[in-house]
């Protein structure tokens, strides 16, 4: 049994090596994916130009203005002299903000109402965010050392903003750990569910069934490869990761390897499932991208699972793709270890003991 | 001992897809050491039959013995001593000769020196040496052919299935495909079950089996046939505008001014089945005559197999 299961292994590996599709997938699609997300997170809200309209032109004016230039983000890039100048700026997106101070800011202060009004370029939505992000932490910070001189207690300046602040480097370390999960998933997931697909549409299929091994050893022998190949792709977008876009390793590498593992066979497991529907490897493709989207919807990803609806979020417990995510950011950002995410690497090899179950059954009745 | 005797029996074997009756209570026994060849159309139910007895397909009803064993029931020994060698030649594109080899060897369970032994075997055989190292997408058509039945015959089986196994092959590489399955079961003693439906190729099978409509019309010898199968006489005529003579014969035919069983067109001749030759002539030499025909005097001839299908499924 193992002979032959070995030897299928064996086989499938050299097909593997040959196959010039799957090779660009795992070595080249990851590297390139990351490098364009990293640059789309990081590098686009690095000194982002605004246009200040300053009515005011007091000490406490100025020292807004030193609060934003002392941002990463911010860059004040030109002082306008009335609001109706603002326009051609942001129209030739020469400027992604623009900030007016109104005359009487100091003076306001006293009446406890001042208001400093924030213009942002809409169309580059994530840009702006970030930008009046970046300026509003400005303007609290000088809202809270004025406060603490003055012993004040209203609300100091009032600025209209919806989005918190997060340091930068938070948010594409957010991203990119998500990215290099979904990598994986991928992966597994093709690689698993093409696998015994291509055999049935090459007529290979049936010269197996035909021989003396056993349907276990061929849906086994299937597995494994799957199960190799994107646990190799692992180490490699991790050391991209952790290398290349300086993404901190603060937990343990054993630790994150084993539970990864442990959701390649999940995921393996569905990839299988699918090759047991699927006639064609377009089909299974199609499969797997209904899939993605299903994962990622529920993963965490795009949409935090705590805000979806009560049943969306028990059947999120389903998808092991949700589970590692919790993994991976709690390893590598948090050094979290088995005592915080023993929840998740439960809920992974159940999930993985099911989804190989099912595949299992579902294959050996598709097979007879 | 019949187990000796026989490399297949069947009996009742049956099978329905939902109320579709793909194969309908078969029976027939296979030599041992023969060539066995099933016949039939598209659709008959040769392909169903012979995935029951592979293995690849639950029967409905009826059973199925392979060498001895019930199919049903071990189909692991049976699966140890066939092989098996489907229409598309199904090989690795993407692995050479020698990797297709090795691992089909391997998983019938060979390996070492016996491994070795049988792929120097099966290169031989199907005049592979030197052509190890080649892909197999780089195969021609006769080569890859002759490729499967390589990594079919391995493990040494004792039966070989076929499934139209020449199938958009040349006619050259065919006859030498050929030769080889003589060679097989001639120095090997091997059992062949071959599908086809090449005239030709059936002529040289030991033993025939015609299936039409999911039953066996007919079995025997390919010379048994033709003198038990054939109802009357074959009449074979050249006529010098075959079209417009099928025409008027079959005009005839239906008015009742020709009495024959069947007409049908072999390329520039036209084959008739009578059960009166004589008359049969007269009155076909008249139609023609009247329809302006010219045509060389007409033939008395011994029924090609496909006479003799025809007449059995008619």
């Amino acid at each position: 049994m193992l002979f032959r299961i070995g030897n299928l292994v064996q086989k499938e590996l050299w097909q593997l090596t040959r196959d010039v599709t799957i090779l660009i997938m795992i070595l080249i699609g990851p590297v390139l994916q990351l490098t364009l997300i990293a640059r789309a997170t990081t590098q686009g809200f690095h000194y982002q130009p605004i246009v200040v309209v300053d009515q005011d032109h007091s000490a406490l004016s100025r020292r807004i203005v030193d609060a934003f230039n002392n941002t990463e983000e911010l860059r004040v890039v030109a002082f306008l002299d009335s609001p109706d100048q603002i326009d051609p700026w942001l129209d030739r997106t020469q400027a992604v903000m623009a900030v007016t101070i109104p005359a009487g800011l100091e003076a306001e202060l006293a009446r406890g109402t001042p208001q400093i009004q924030l213009l942002v370029d809409g169309t580059k939505s994530a840009g702006a965010s970030y930008a009046i992000g970046a300026a509003t932490g400005a303007i609290n910070s000088i809202a809270a050392g004025q406060r603490a001189a003055t012993g004040g207690e209203l609300p100091f300046l009032n600025v209209r903003t919806q989005v918190r602040f997060n340091p930068t480097l938070n948010i594409s370390f957010f991203v990119i750990s998500a990215q290099l999960g979904f990598i994986i998933y991928q992966v597994a997931l093709i690689v698993a569910a093409l696998g015994l697909t291509r055999e049935r549409e090459l007529g290979t299929l049936e010269q197996l069934l035909v021989t003396p091994m056993r349907r276990v050893e061929l849906i086994i022998g299937k597995a494994i490869p799957a199960v190799i190949v994107a646990s190799l792709n692992f180490i490699i977008v991790f050391l991209i990761v952790n290398q290349g876009f300086e993404l901190p390793m603060r937990g343990s590498f054993a630790l994150l390897f084993l539970l990864s593992v442990l959701f390649i066979v999940a995921e393996v497991g569905w990839g299988l499932m699918i090759s047991a529907f699927s006639h064609t490897q377009q089909q299974a493709v199609l499969f797997v991208f209904v899939l993605a989207m299903t994962d990622v919807a529920f993963s965490g990803y795009t949409v935090p699972v705590e805000r979806l609806p009560q049943v969306m979020q028990w059947i999120a417990q389903l998808f092991p793709f949700q589970h590692y995510l919790q993994i991976l950011r709690g390893v590598m950002l948090r050094g979290a270890d088995l005592s915080s995410l023993w929840p998740q690497a439960i809920a992974l090899v159940m999930l993985a003991i099911a989804s190989s179950g099912v595949a299992l059954f579902a294959l050996r009745r598709r097979l007879d | 001992m019949t187990e000796d005797t026989f490399a297949i029996q069947t009996e009742k074997l049956s099978k329905r897809f939902g109320h579709f009756v793909a194969v309908n209570s078969v029976t027939f026994n296979v030599r041992r050491g023969t060539i066995f060849g099933f016949l039939g159309p598209n659709g008959a139910g040769k392909t169903t039959t012979m995935r029951m007895l592979l293995g690849l397909l639950r029967p409905s009803g009826g059973k199925a013995k392979i060498l001895g064993y019930d199919v049903a029931h071990q189909p692991r020994a049976v699966k140890k001593r066939i092989g098996y060698m489907s229409q598309r030649f199904s090989l690795y594109d993407d692995l050479t000769v020698e990797e297709n080899l090795l691992f089909f060897g391997r998983t019938y369970g060979l390996r070492g020196a016996r491994l070795r032994e049988r792929i120097q075997y099966a290169l031989r055989m199907a005049d592979l040496i030197g052509r190890e190292q080649t892909p197999g997408r780089e195969l021609a058509g006769g080569f890859r052919q002759r490729m499967a039945l390589g990594a079919a015959i391995l493990h040494d089986p004792e039966l070989i299935f076929l499934d139209e196994p020449t199938a958009g092959v040349d006619p050259v590489s065919r006859r030498s495909f050929w030769e080889l399955l003589y060679q097989l079961v001639n120095d090997e003693g091997v059992t062949i079950f071959v599908t086809t439906h090449y005239m030709d190729e059936a002529e040289q099978c030991q033993e025939l089996a015609f299936i039409h409509g999911g039953q066996i019309v007919a079995q025997g010898s390919p010379a048994d046939l033709k003198v038990t199968l054939m109802r009357g006489v074959v009449i074979e005529l050249t006529p010098d505008d075959p079209p417009e003579a099928m025409r008027l014969l079959k005009e005839a035919s239906a008015a009742g001014a020709l009495r024959v069983d069947d007409i049908a067109l072999y390329g520039a001749q036209i084959h008739l089945v009578a059960q009166d030759a004589a008359q049969a002539q007269q009155q076909l030499a008249e139609v023609l005559t009247t329809g302006g025909v010219q045509f060389d005097p007409p033939d008395v001839i011994r029924p090609s197999l496909e006479d003799v299908f025809l007449s059995a499924i008619r």
